[in-house]
């Protein structure tokens, strides 16, 4: 290996040159990221529930929702309703909007002087007094209108549905969807659903991502400056990170994969995990310039000692990232390959581009000491002779709060609702507990009910259950093609009942079509054999555990209501974001376990079996650790918190750098414990600095207002702290107890020869 | 220099004049286009069976019905229609009866068996817009339009067809522009397609047959933007006959 190192640096140029028209490369590719904030991206593929959500949303032309609630004194004003309408002609021409229901379009039928009319709620031209009564009339009597449908009772605030395609973008049509109702209301109103939650997510990530980045980098870049007390010492390991960065980016982008809006944490992944690889490299260059060797032969040491932990923990982190692509959620795939490419990019860089400069760079003037830094050695030396003295104590208590860990990690409690991504006084989150006030929710629960919906009993099984379900706190109005043949039936006779049979329900709905509703008004509620239909009710955005207990709420209603006579399935966007958490918890379950097991491979085959299983013990500690305390402190298991296991093991190199330190003590003699203590004094210097520009780089998350990147950015720097603290407590004690005589590897003979 | 601009000045008069009478040409052809395609010989009366399969999403309603219709708007006359359903079972038996007014307005009635009275149904100009039977059709694609309501463009001449834009010269025709594809020999329209704010909304193909003189639909479809289609196949075509006093309730309740 010797020879090849040197072999490199004697070509330290053309390194240089190879990197630099590399990483051009990767920023012409870096360029062609393009932006995927669809709705579609946070949908897990080949899920049960999302297919079904879909093919609903087909069958029956709709799509996911965005409600707009309009207030005023009186919602049937002639110049608000001609608002509304404008509102909703305008709306219904935006591209990607599927479909848009409202006052102003609800189809109204009504016999007047013996004639039959359907025709839209407010009608063309100028509104008159009598439009309004009869609008006013109307709401308050038809039977799918009367409960609140629309507007509230008091006529204080009125509702537009807005569907749109999955495919939309939805910054851009939450943007063009507002257009309208900003130009032509003239008061307050709030809006709520996917779309305005997303767009505020991105912009939220927008701002977010130049300030949590400028915090990371500034403090990483201050600690370099402490640990090294010198410009090049803080500016090579900011180099390995922009070639990190940039290479990921690039990767990405060469690629053709999407920026979504979970891939925000790449970077700063790649800031805290990629940085530790040179840290461990230049600690050990300073050290061996502190004895005074000179600086090629210094750099040829760094590399046959620390490379070998950076070539280990580099292989280990970017295989355990590379598991994310097992997901089914395009998103943490593609976050995996950003991670992955940006962690190994750094790890390349610093085994060849970092060497390459300290060879042409001149020695650094300013030295330090790195043994002979005073208090953090006393404390290294007082941690060695304790953790050799007491290891099995120290593995007892680690034992005691793992067990503490393990009962936390029972109670840990999913939640992959999209709300639960911002803080509650957020104006998105305001303005949804706004239209939950006014009309119980801001999305629909859709039911599927297959059999013969030209079947007097089975519409009034469906009356029943929509009835029934109004007795579920959280559920609001509701429509179907009961309700709508009710609706008819009672304009028709003047009777508040259903037909009583098959063939007045088929001719009632012919009389409906006859008079001038549209094809879409029935195929919106039932398909065209009448062999399937949609129940649609209004119901909030809740935690996903909430929504499954509303879902089975309904599910034994509709059990209850529907018997044998119909089949029942359940959909929503709401239900699809609960099937992302069973998704959640199989990716994260298989990939962690995948990573840990590709680890202990990587670390087996390129040192020793035994090593690689005292490495994985801290890891899973950590690991347990870290989902304990998010059990405990009642932190949600989401599509952020579901990564810091697997970014646990790309912070978790410490172990590997630590034990390679120890197993090269060993080989030059040391006992077990004399080596512990050194390889403590050494490789713990640069443990304590990693911790602290790893921790600080998570620290810059914190300060993000999404919950979830926040909690993310806590456990991560509690993390950190477990690690290192593991590191330097734990992993001594376990060397000590089982690792008294690792087995050499091949590599390590080589060396010795 | 005179010499020399004079000729360019009077060429590119002349470029204008050409430019312009050709372009009149071609409204003028287009317009006459559209006049023989509306005084296509049509039957004084006609009877046919109507197989209606409106489609969507995999689902489809299929229902048959007989028509009866007389009069020509064209000639002044009241257009009159009866449509008596005969399946599925749960609407057999149901009529529908329509007079058209020159003017456009229209008086219907439905008689449903299962109520046991015909209803009125609305008039108006606007319901000309309204779904026919909640298929694909408007009642006004079922009932034609009227010559003078559009301006006309000959778009082009290509494999027999001539391709006529027609764009209406008041709003409330309810489409923005239609294309029709005119058969050069019969100049019957084998292809009409609908335009709304920018966009194809929907494309009418049409197919004929001969019965007696005239050559009257076999097939009519209308598939819409939104992804449904409506397919009438019509059969049983019977031209010019008198069918007696069929356009009343009585006859509506049979």
């Amino acid at each position: 290996m010797r020879e090849f190192w040197g072999g490199l640096l004697r070509r330290s140029w053309l390194v240089v040159a190879v990197f630099a028209a590399a990483t051009a490369l990767m920023l012409v590719g870096a360029g062609r990221i393009e932006m995927d904030s669809s709705a579609d991206a946070i949908n897990p593929e080949h899920n049960a529930i999302v297919e079904l959500n879909d093919a609903i949303n087909k069958e029956f032309n709709s799509g996911r929702t965005e409600v707009f609630v309009l207030y005023a004194d009186d919602v049937f004003a002639p110049e608000r309703l001609a608002a509304i309408r404008e509102i909703t002609a305008e709306l219904e021409s935006v591209a990607g909007v599927l479909k848009v229901t409202s006052l102003a379009n609800m189809t109204k039928m009504v016999e007047r002087d013996g004639v039959l009319e359907a025709s839209d709620m407010v009608p063309e031209g100028e509104i008159g007094p009598r439009d309004v009564a009869d609008i006013k009339g109307y709401v308050a009597s038809n039977f799918m209108l009367k409960s609140g449908l629309l507007t509230t009772q008091d006529g204080a605030a009125t509702l537009v549905i807005v569907e749109f395609e999955d495919s939309a973008d939805l910054p851009s049509i939450v943007a063009a969807m507002e257009r309208p109702v900003r130009d032509h209301w003239a008061g307050k109103y709030d809006l709520a659903g996917i779309p305005s939650l997303e767009s505020y997510l991105l912009a939220t990530l927008h701002r977010d991502l130049p300030l949590l980045g400028g915090i990371a980098l500034a403090i990483i870049v201050g600690l370099f400056l402490l640990n090294y007390r010198s410009l090049l010492g803080a500016a090579l390991p900011v180099l390995q990170i922009l070639v990190g960065l940039v290479w990921g980016a690039g990767g990405f982008g060469w690629l053709g994969l999407k920026f979504q809006q979970l891939t925000i944490i790449a970077p700063v992944a790649i800031l805290a995990v990629g940085s530790s690889f040179t840290i461990h490299l230049l600690g050990r260059y300073f050290l061996e310039l502190s004895r005074g060797t000179p600086k090629r032969e210094a750099i040829l040491r760094v590399l046959d000692h620390t490379g070998i932990g950076v070539l280990v923990s580099g292989a280990a982190i970017t295989a355990s990232i590379m598991t994310f692509q097992l997901s089914s959620l395009a998103m943490i795939r593609g976050l995996g390959v950003f991670i992955a490419a940006g962690v190994f990019s750094c790890m390349l860089s610093s085994l060849f581009l970092l060497p390459a400069i300290l060879d042409l760079a001149p020695e650094p003037k300013v030295r330090v000491d790195m043994e002979a830094s005073p208090i953090l050695s006393r404390g290294l030396r007082r941690l060695g002779d304790w953790t050799t003295r007491y290891p099995k104590r120290i593995a007892a208590v680690a034992a005691a709060i793992l067990a503490v860990s393990a009962f936390g990690i029972t109670r840990i409690v999913p939640n992959t609702a999209l709300v639960a991504f911002f803080r509650a006084d957020s104006p998105v989150i305001l303005g949804m507990n706004a239209v939950n006030r006014t009309f119980h929710g801001s999305t629909t629960a859709k039911v599927l009910v297959s059999g013969d919906l030209k079947d007097p009993e089975l519409l009034q099984s469906m009356l029943d259950f929509q009835e029934a379900a109004r007795s579920i706190r959280g559920v609001g109005c509701s429509t179907s093609i009961a309700s709508l043949v009710r609706s008819i039936h009672e304009t028709l006779t003047g009777e508040a009942a259903l037909p009583k049979t098959e063939a007045g329900v088929a001719q009632e709905l012919l009389v409906y079509q006859a008079s001038g509703a549209s094809l879409d008004d029935i195929t919106s509620l039932s398909n065209l054999g009448y062999s399937e239909g949609i129940v649609n009710f209004i119901v909030p955005r809740l935690s996903t555990p909430e929504t499954k207990a509303l879902f089975d709420r309904l599910g034994a209603l509709a059990k209850a209501c529907f018997g044998s006579r119909a089949e029942v399935k359940f959909a929503g966007d709401v239900l699809s974001e609960t099937a992302l958490e069973e998704v959640l918890i199989h990716d994260f379950v298989v990939s962690l376990t995948l990573a840990l097991i590709l680890v202990i491979l990587i670390d087996s085959l390129i040192r020793s079996v035994r090593a690689a299983l005292v490495t994985i013990t801290v890891l899973v500690s950590t690991i347990i650790l870290q989902y304990g305390v998010l059990g405990l402190t009642g932190s949600a298991f989401n599509m952020a918190t579901a990564l810091v296991g697997a970014l646990a093991i790309g912070v978790g190199d410490y172990a590997i750098h630590l034990t390679v330190r120890y197993m090269e003590d060993r080989r030059s003699g040391l006992s077990p414990e004399d080596s512990v203590k050194l390889a403590l004094l050494t490789s713990g210097r640069s443990i304590f600095y990693t911790a602290l520009t790893i921790g600080g780089g998570f620290v810059a998350l914190t300060f993000s207002r999404l919950v979830p990147v926040a909690t993310l950015g806590r456990i991560m720097v509690m993390t950190v702290v477990i690690v290192g603290a593991a590191s330097l407590t734990l992993l001594p004690a376990a060397c000590v107890l089982f690792l008294r005589n690792p087995i050499k590897s091949h590599l390590e003979v080589k060396e010795d020869e | 220099m005179n010499d020399t601009r004079f000729p360019l000045r009077r060429a590119a008069a002349a470029v204008a004049l050409f430019l312009g009478a050709a372009s009149l040409a071609r409204a003028q052809d287009g317009g006459e286009v559209m006049g023989k395609y509306y005084r296509v010989p049509k039957p004084r009366t006609e009877s046919m069976a109507m197989a209606m399969t409106i489609s969507k999403n995999g689902s489809a309603l299929n229902r048959s019905m007989t028509t009866w219709t007389a009069g020509d708007n064209a000639k002044g006359e009241v257009e009159r229609k009866v449509i008596k359903f005969s399946a599925p079972g749960d609407i057999a038996g149901s009529g529908f009866l329509t007079a058209k007014k020159v003017d456009g307005s229209t008086e219907s009635q439905l008689w449903l068996p299962a109520l046991g009275r015909v209803r009125r149904l609305s008039s108006g100009a606007s319901d000309q817009d309204s779904a026919f039977f909640g298929s694909d059709f408007t009642n006004r694609d079922i009932s034609g339009f009227i010559e003078s309501d559009f301006s006309y463009s000959l778009l082009g001449e290509e494999g027999g067809h001539y391709s006529v834009s027609a764009v209406p010269k008041k709003p409330g025709m309810g489409y923005e522009r239609i294309v029709y594809s005119i058969d050069a020999k019969t100049y019957l329209a084998d292809r009409v397609d609908y335009y709304k704010a920018g966009k194809l909304l929907k494309t009418q193909e049409l197919s004929y047959v001969q019965a007696g003189p005239y050559l009257v639909p076999a097939r009519n479809s209308m598939k819409s933007a939104s992804g449904s289609i409506t397919v009438i196949d019509i059969s049983s075509q019977k031209v010019d006959q008198e069918f007696g006093d069929v356009f009343n309730e009585r006859f509506l309740k049979q």
